[in-house]
């Protein structure tokens, strides 16, 4: 039946409930067992850094297969520890002998988890081993967030098998089942969402509600972090955009807005968690932020575009069933 | 009024709300007695960028001829990380003077210290450590970048050294 024209809500009306009405993400099954795949992959890059080489396919296979080998922990002291470093010692690991089994029941767990053995057998050794080595990283000193994210989306996936398996929805012993899968990917994407509103209230909080106006010192960092991008490799290219800070220091308003627009998309982003239209919006929107400081900065927070684009975009989906109408799209999804 | 259970029973993406709940406020009020307040990896309040003022600093090493070393490769670490390590070695100064002393402010002998420990432990830590063999010494060098006078001025200055033997 139509709705009389009088009757039907307004275009702002409309247009909120388009974007932000609640909605099965209604994955695929393809798209589980994808993601199993490239979340793996993504976990593998904290051992080998096979990321690095993603525009070179045969280097990055190369490095996917070989650069484990050399990868290596030399701390054997944990002078400032931070999380279970508090409580544990994790130098152990420095141990040869520990650290490159460690490193190869890692690599099988991943292979048994894209395969799709259930999340909680296959994502335990490389969760503990991932987090308890970038622990003992992070209490040298200095803290690296670089792949914090990660982390915490493989800490979630773990946790949300282990809590299927305890509430007995696991259907098998040994394999998650795809329905495990849905529902990891769906913490997952709770869990990456969860890092960006924090970061937004803390952002608020530590400036004292003060952060898009002292946004315009943002360019001070951009002269940072060039020089600290220069002395990495001593790679003239890290100072290319040495000239912008002081433009941006004499026009703060365009500062304020090319930095200041992270905090509410940062603040707002559990709406992405609404519905597929509203994931790929704050998906892009994010990935689009980091990639403008990756320009300016040199900071790459390659992981994070990567998890946005799995979890959030979803350029697959939309590719192969997203365009096609609600109804036809959901048969497919279901199937 | 409804009940608390009940808005929580209501309560979309419950997981979502948890981990804000613990990464924002949980872990930051835990540790705040510690000196990464909100830092309890793999979850954090992520501090970074979260507060600007018109003034940072980077380091950087050079060997004892100043002459700039690729950092990463030479030592496995970024300089991001080399400047974290340092300026947690100017808190503790700072800590150890009252805390009441600006870091920059701090003299210049105990500054010389803070980055002499710095480099012992880049040192102590590099991964292939016969890649240091033809350096005779490491020279941590501090980068000023502030805004003052309508105008962005960088200055550098040498915090310390290291003789290798």
């Amino acid at each position: 039946m139509n709705t009389a024209p009088s009757d039907r809500p307004g275009f702002l009306k409309r247009s909120l409930s388009y974007w932000f009405r609640k909605e099965d993400f209604a994955m695929p099954d393809w798209e589980v067992v994808l993601l199993r795949v490239f979340l793996a992959l993504l976990v593998w890059d904290t051992h080998t850094g096979w990321i690095a080489f993603w525009t070179q396919p045969m280097q990055a296979l190369h490095a996917i297969l070989y650069n484990a080998f050399d990868a290596d922990i030399t701390y054997t002291t944990q002078p400032h520890p931070n999380g279970i470093a508090m409580w544990f010692d994790l130098t152990f690991l420095s141990n040869d002998s520990v650290e490159g089994p460690l490193r190869a029941l890692t690599a099988l767990s991943l292979v048994l988890f894209a395969c799709g053995i259930a999340a909680e057998w296959s994502l335990a050794i490389p969760t503990l081993f991932g987090i308890a080595a970038a622990t003992l990283n992070n209490s040298q000193g200095s803290i690296g967030h670089t792949a914090q994210g990660l982390h915490l989306v493989l800490l979630v996936l773990w946790l949300a098998g282990i809590y299927q398996r305890l509430t007995g929805r696991s259907k098998s012993w040994l394999w998650g089942g795809l329905g495990q899968g849905r529902m990891g990917m769906n913490w997952a994407r709770q869990g990456l969402a969860a890092a960006y509103v924090v970061s937004a209230i803390t952002k608020v909080i530590n400036s004292q509600g003060l952060w898009f106006a002292n946004a315009q010192y943002f360019s001070l960092h951009l002269l940072k972090n060039n020089g600290m991008e220069y002395h990495d490799r001593l790679d003239p290219a890290a100072l290319k955009m040495d000239w912008l800070p002081a433009v941006l220091m004499e026009h703060p308003l365009a500062c304020q807005f090319l930095f200041g627009i992270a905090l509410p998309l940062e603040l707002l982003a559990f709406l992405g968690l609404q519905n597929r239209r509203a994931a790929a919006l704050f998906g892009i929107g994010l990935i689009c932020f980091h990639e403008t400081v990756t320009l300016l900065t040199n900071l790459s927070f390659i992981l994070n575009k990567a998890l946005l684009l799995a979890l959030f975009v979803s350029p697959i989906w939309w590719l192969l069933v997203g365009w096609r109408s609600p109804k036809d799209a959901g048969s497919t999804a279901e199937s | 009024m409804q009940p608390v259970s009940q808005i929580l029973q209501r309560l979309p993406f419950k997981l979502h709300w948890l981990l804000v709940l613990l990464m924002a406020f949980v872990i930051p009020l835990l540790t705040a007695h510690t000196d990464k307040p909100g830092e309890f990896y793999p979850f954090s309040n992520f501090p970074m960028y979260s507060r600007f003022e018109p003034a940072t600093y980077y380091v950087y090493v050079t060997d004892e001829k100043d002459q700039d070393l690729r950092m990463g490769p030479l030592f496995g670490r970024a300089p991001s990380d080399v400047k974290k390590v340092y300026d947690r070695k100017l808190n503790d100064a700072k800590k150890a003077h009252g805390g009441k002393v600006k870091k920059a402010d701090l003299p210049p002998e105990i500054r010389a210290e803070a980055a002499q420990s710095v480099l012992q432990w880049l040192v102590d830590n590099t991964p292939d450590k016969s890649s240091l063999s033809n350096a005779k010494g490491l020279r941590l060098h501090r980068v000023d970048i502030v805004f003052t006078d309508g105008a962005v001025k960088q200055t550098t200055q040498l915090e310390g050294e290291l003789a290798l033997p």
